[in-house]
């Protein structure tokens, strides 16, 4: 029992990761539609900014603010500059968009801060000993990301369900037409999705790289498992970003530990083996909207 | 009021508008008859800014706005419903009303705004929380025309507001449009395939072919002209 509740905790643990990952992607895909699987290097991008200026001798929460907000102002200059050149054409053109995303911030890294592999970390606020009750415990810094998921969801949804911007945002998100003509400026709508996106994808990277190290190719693993959360959870939707991280977290956790250890890989496997169950019966994913048109 | 002069627009290669006039005066209810195509959302769509104008001008309270921004002819006091209603089908009704009200204020503004909606459209008051794709065709015509109105707007342009509509709740709608003109001295501009009833509340209308202005006048000469009664009219 002890063994399955602990099992449980990492597993919620590592989905959280998962889920701040995918709570970015679905901001973005929300936004312009752009499925931005350029989403890890970009939140890789981000953690080497903080590695810089924390390299300054910077203490860590300014070094985290200022990563912030240069994910900010890069989600949105990366929406203006790039992805508004083909909106409204197809959504193969917008994949192409993704791909090129990520080819440039993976050698933009690449160019600035080399190929080895930098220490990151643990921080002090992440650091120390584990909570435990009973047997079954908690690190730092699996607490801290639970944290850290928490407090983004909450924020999220006061943005978006108590401020006026933010109903414009899910206006824009849901109605593009009749947005602009109740005088929502959708450009900077569409912007900000990109901005909010990209600096909750910069906080997935940060919590990321304490543990797994920070080099170009950090983000892959969590990224492969964040875009299988979003499209779990729908696409378009933010709680079924969270749903789907912790789920996929959780069984992932469990076949890694009750497979038999032959079996190489296998909590990969299971965890790929859930989505394509749940898109069989819910093509849209759990929370995702029902892809009716109406006339 | 509202001034088209001599506009043109295309969609793409295929051309609209090829030189559109039209006046609706301070007050006035003014409509747009014509058949399908002939060009009269094109029109609306064109001074809602939602469509580049090729060549020709759009005035409204003597400032020229051709090429602003939908947000930018919003905040002039311009609010339009175009064709299909475009209300955010997964939001409630009063999400509606407040993202109606979005150029505007929130506060006391808003309240005094979404009484004044809610009195021309009293049916909206009870299902303020209900998602909006639930309403019924005619609530949502009401809730479409009431999101306007949140953003108090000297012009109201309407697109086929009877679309849809069983006829005595169509009549009921286009009296409701007339009595809110009448009641804010709102400018309305009213695009209509079912003309007897929009000649019927308007002072003045006009015919478009083609994208062409065919005929001007007023709605009793309208009313009296035998091509327009038998083309439009069905009399």
């Amino acid at each position: 029992m002890d063994l399955f509740l602990q099992q449980l905790i990492s597993g919620i643990a590592s989905g959280s990761l998962f889920a701040i990952l995918a709570l970015g992607m679905v901001l973005i895909y929300r936004s312009t539609r752009t499925f931005n699987f350029a989403q890890g290097q970009m939140a890789m991008f981000s953690t080497f900014v903080a590695w810089s200026a924390l390299s300054t001798a910077m203490g860590f929460w300014p070094a985290f603010f200022l990563t912030l907000l240069s994910a900010l102002a890069m989600g949105a200059l990366v929406e203006w500059l790039i992805v508004r050149r083909v909106e409204g054409t197809t959504e193969l053109n917008s994949l192409i968009v993704a791909l090129g995303l990520f080819l440039v911030f993976d050698g933009l890294a690449l160019y600035i801060w080399g190929p080895l592999p930098r220490g990151f970390g643990p921080f002090s606020v992440f650091s120390g000993g584990a909570t435990c009750a009973g047997d079954v415990c908690i690190g730092r810094l699996n607490l801290g990301i639970l944290a850290a998921s928490g407090i983004i969801v909450a924020l999220l949804y006061l943005l978006f369900q108590r401020t006026k911007f933010g109903l414009a945002m899910r206006a824009t998100a849901q109605n593009r037409l009749a947005s602009r003509l109740v005088g929502i400026p959708v450009g900077r709508m569409l912007s900000t999705g990109w901005a909010l996106g990209t600096a909750v994808g910069a906080i997935a990277g940060i919590l990321a790289a304490q543990s797994l190290g920070l080099d170009i190719n950090t983000m892959f693993s969590v990224l492969l498992f964040a875009l299988a959360a979003a499209v779990l959870g729908g696409l378009d939707s933010p709680a079924g970003a969270v749903a789907g991280g912790l789920v996929i977290g959780v069984v992932k956790n469990m076949a890694g530990t009750y497979a038999p250890s032959s079996i190489g890989g296998i909590d990969l496997t299971v965890a790929f083996l859930v989505i394509v169950l749940v898109l069989m019966v819910r093509p849209t994913g759990i929370f995702g909207r029902t892809s009716q048109r109406r006339v | 009021m509202l001034k088209i002069k001599d506009i043109h627009v295309s969609y793409g290669q295929a051309p609209a508008l090829h030189g559109v006039s039209l006046e609706a005066p301070e007050g006035q209810i003014v409509t747009i008859l014509g058949a399908n195509g002939a060009g009269k959302s094109t029109t609306i769509r064109a001074a809602a800014g939602l469509i580049p104008v090729m060549a020709g001008g759009i005035e409204f309270a003597g400032k020229e706005i051709t090429g602003l921004s939908t947000e930018a002819i919003v905040r002039l006091g311009i609010c339009a419903v175009p064709e299909g209603r475009q209300l955010f089908g997964e939001m409630t009704v009063l999400e509606n009303l407040r993202l109606g009200a979005y150029t505007r204020g929130e506060g006391r503004d808003f309240r005094r705004q979404l009484d004044m909606a809610l009195s021309y459209f009293p049916a909206l008051e009870e299902r303020l929380s209900i998602t909006s794709h639930l309403l019924s065709g005619g609530e949502q015509q009401m809730l479409a025309i009431g999101r306007a109105l949140m953003a108090r707007p000297r012009l109201l342009m309407l697109d086929e507001p009877s679309l849809g509509l069983a006829p005595l709740l169509a009549q009921d709608m286009f009296s409701r449009i007339k009595d809110l003109s009448e009641g804010e001295g709102i400018t309305v501009l009213l695009a209509e395939q079912a003309a007897n009833l929009a000649v019927g509340i308007a002072g003045y209308g006009y015919v478009l072919e083609g994208g062409k202005v065919a005929l001007g006048d007023t709605a009793e000469n309208l009313l009296d002209n035998e091509g327009v009664r038998s083309a439009y009219l069905g009399l």
